[in-house]
């Protein structure tokens, strides 16, 4: 009995054993079919960069509706996938330009930086947004890169940008910052002494620029739920940045002047927010020749380079005028200069209150003077050599004020007309004039400035009988002012003795006051170009409030 | 020698041309670019798509290759080993059948996207070419941002 069941046993064992290799030789002959498929098939698989032309695969990759990443990517793929899509500007134009500011994050970025730099396009705009919690290697250097724009949102990338010398050809970085972020001073908190990273002088780098992106940010307008999260710009980072460029030629820091949204248009500044740019550092930029300074404070005893030529500043606080030297040629400036006296020494001397500090800074080297807060206008052109100051701006800088509402929220005042009689006497070989607010009797007092070439008024209150006189004589209105505008320029031989050229008038329009622009066309009679009057179309109250 | 109707033939704007150039559609044209049985599978695609209309302008080029989206005739036409795919493309490309040629470039496309270099190159057996050098660089390049 027993045998019997080892007999079972064993064939059973046998059995299974058969089953088993069956098994195998199945899955053996399975797999032998599988790579039979498979080395068929293998030699019909192609790359189709080989087999097809170029021009076809640039189709093909546009039919991929690749994103940069994607296109990145595919450059790994073989050195002639790379080549391919390196070649074809239509991958990289227009995605990476200075038209198109794109939010890619920052390695992205920088694997376009160096794609394009491969391609030798010079400049390059994109907008950044890093991971905080990111650190940076700057895989290689950008020599062909002459300007680069970034827009950061969140970011410490500014650091490698300059200080690990990745773009030792930048002639012009103009980096555009997010103000609404949580991380505030992060962009800038350059660390005065990194420990572990070599920092290298951006010795070609003439024109730098910190903004907000627009050219109007000193008339941003924001919500108060805007404001936690507004970003301070502290000027020990700034500064770090100046001594990494000692050729700087322009710089410009422009920030948002916040106004508090519920006094507005009183406009308001809510300095708690503003940006703050204290004590700029210039020592190192002997080179700065031009300097635009937005919506900044400044340190009382702040000093402007003596290489500037331009300098424009719309400063928070008018008691920080920066000094400067007497090679600079041209200001432009909202801020309201200090009331000044005649020194008994023949200079001058500020006056704050019983104290009296002498005035160091010059304006003897101004040519062009454009001041947006005309209340020290006097002060300001007493200062300046009268035979150098050929230009004189006290406009407004913004031809499209349609009220007066405009005017106060834009910080403007409208020019006394004692003060227009002063700067006429002061400043008597201005060639170009630009005012606001005057009316027929103050073009009668322009009238004598003989070199005048290019006159502008904003809101101007004038009729046809204003410009006669201000082309002509005065005295001449005078005698014929119960005369029409036709038999006045019957005598125009008399009229014209003027170097005027240019003429561009906005009109205000004031009740029962009209003057048709067409009024003024008769200007161009006498060779003078009139192509810029322009008239306000609409009446609306606060425009009537304005009489 | 294959024989096709006029209609059919003239999908392909070279024939359409050397027709009307030599004035007899039942004149033999030689296409000695285009192996025979690529040519069946050209006509055959040029067969059913006789009736359709053809791109007018370049917009219309452009409005249709924005869309990766195929035809299911056509995807089931394509359906073929790559060898076969690419000839189609390059005989459409010689024969100057556009609308063939987009859904032959589509049909790639499509190969491609979504994949990862490592899977495009599976797909289309293509060799990593890059030395170690090269791809320690390119490591290195991809290395430049990390996490603290």
């Amino acid at each position: 009995m027993q045998t019997r069941l080892n007999f079972l046993d064993e064939v059973m064992h046998c059995q299974r054993e058969r089953w088993k290799q069956e098994a195998t030789v199945k899955e053996i002959e399975a797999l032998a079919e599988a790579l039979d498929t498979r080395i068929d098939w293998l030699p019909k698989r192609k790359d189709p960069a080989s087999c097809l032309p170029s021009e076809i695969m640039i189709e093909v990759f546009k039919d991929c509706n690749l994103t940069i990443d994607q296109t990145i990517a595919l450059t790994t793929v073989s050195k002639k996938w790379k080549a391919l899509l390196r070649d074809v500007p239509c991958f990289w134009h227009g995605r990476v330009s200075e038209q198109g500011l794109m939010r890619y994050r920052s390695e992205t970025v920088l694997k376009i930086a160096e794609a394009v730099q491969e391609m030798g396009i010079k400049s390059v705009s994109f907008s950044l947004i890093a991971d905080m919690r990111t650190r940076f290697k700057w895989p290689g250097r950008f020599p062909s890169l002459t300007r680069l724009l970034i827009t950061i949102e969140q970011s410490r990338a500014v650091v490698p940008l300059l200080c690990r010398g990745s773009f030792p050809n930048l002639l012009k970085l103009d980096i555009y910052v997010f103000p609404y972020v949580s991380e505030a001073d992060i962009i800038y908190s350059i660390p005065g002494d990194p420990p572990e990273i070599p920092w290298y002088p951006v010795l070609q780098l003439e024109s730098l620029s910190f903004s907000h992106g627009t050219s109007q940010a000193e008339v941003a307008i924001y919500n108060d739920e805007f404001h936690g999260g507004y970003r301070r710009l502290h000027s020990a980072s700034i500064n770090n940045f100046l001594r990494l460029a000692p050729n700087l030629k322009n710089f410009e820091l422009m920030t948002l002047k916040v106004w508090d949204i519920a006094e507005f248009p009183l406009g308001s500044l809510r300095s708690d927010l503003d940006v703050v740019g204290r004590d700029l550092d210039f020592s190192k930029n002997t080179k700065l020749e031009k300097i635009r300074l937005f919506n900044v404070y400044l340190h009382p005893d702040q000093k402007i380079p003596p290489s500037c030529k331009t300098a424009c500043f719309q400063l928070v606080q008018a008691m920080t005028f920066p000094q400067l030297t007497a090679n600079c040629k041209e200001l432009i400036t909202s801020v309201t200069p200090l009331a000044i006296v005649p020194a008994a020494d023949g200079g001058w001397e500020y006056e704050r209150g019983s104290c009296r500090e002498v005035v160091q800074d010059e304006y003897k080297g101004l040519e062009k003077l454009t001041l947006r807060c005309v209340n020290g206008l006097v002060g300001t052109l007493v200062r300046c050599n009268p035979s150098r100051l050929v230009d004189l701006d006290i406009g407004g800088h913004n031809t499209n004020y349609s009220s007066a509402r405009d005017y106060s929220r834009y910080g403007l005042t409208a020019v006394q007309p004692l003060s227009l009689l002063m700067a006429r006497r002061l400043c008597p070989n201005l060639r170009r004039l630009a005012v606001s607010h005057v009316d027929d009797r103050d073009l009668a007092n322009f009238a004598i400035m003989k070199h005048l070439e290019e006159f502008k008024a904003t809101c101007a209150r004038v009729t046809w009988r204003g410009m006669i006189c201000l082309i002509g004589e005065s005295a001449l209105l005078a005698d014929r002012s119960h005369q029409s505008m036709e038999s006045v320029l019957r005598h125009k031989a008399e009229l014209v003795h003027t170097k005027l050229k240019k003429i561009s008038l906005i009109v205000l329009v004031s009740k029962g006051k009209e003057s048709p622009v067409s009024d003024f066309m008769y200007l161009r009679k006498f060779g003078i170009d009139v192509s810029g009057i322009t008239g306000f179309g609409e009446r609306r109250k606060d425009i009537d409030d304005w009489f | 020698m294959i024989d096709t109707e006029k209609d059919v033939a003239e999908r392909s704007v070279l024939i359409k041309n050397m027709i009307e150039d030599v004035g007899d559609a039942s004149t033999e044209i030689p296409i000695p670019n285009v192996t025979a049985n690529v040519l069946k599978k050209v006509l055959e695609w040029c067969e059913h798509h006789k009736g359709d209309p053809i791109a007018a302008n370049e917009d219309d080029t452009d409005a249709r290759k924005k869309s990766t989206d195929i035809d299911e005739w056509d995807q089931k036409f394509m359906q073929v080993d790559q060898e076969m795919l690419f000839e189609i493309i390059l005989a459409a490309n010689y024969l100057d059948i556009k609308a063939l040629l987009e859904v032959g470039c589509k049909t790639v496309a499509n190969m491609i996207k979504g994949k990862t270099p490592e899977e495009i190159r599976r797909t289309f057996n293509i060799q990593n070419d890059f030395t170690p050098e090269e791809e320690a660089q390119i490591r290195r390049e991809n290395e430049w941002a990390e996490d603290r």
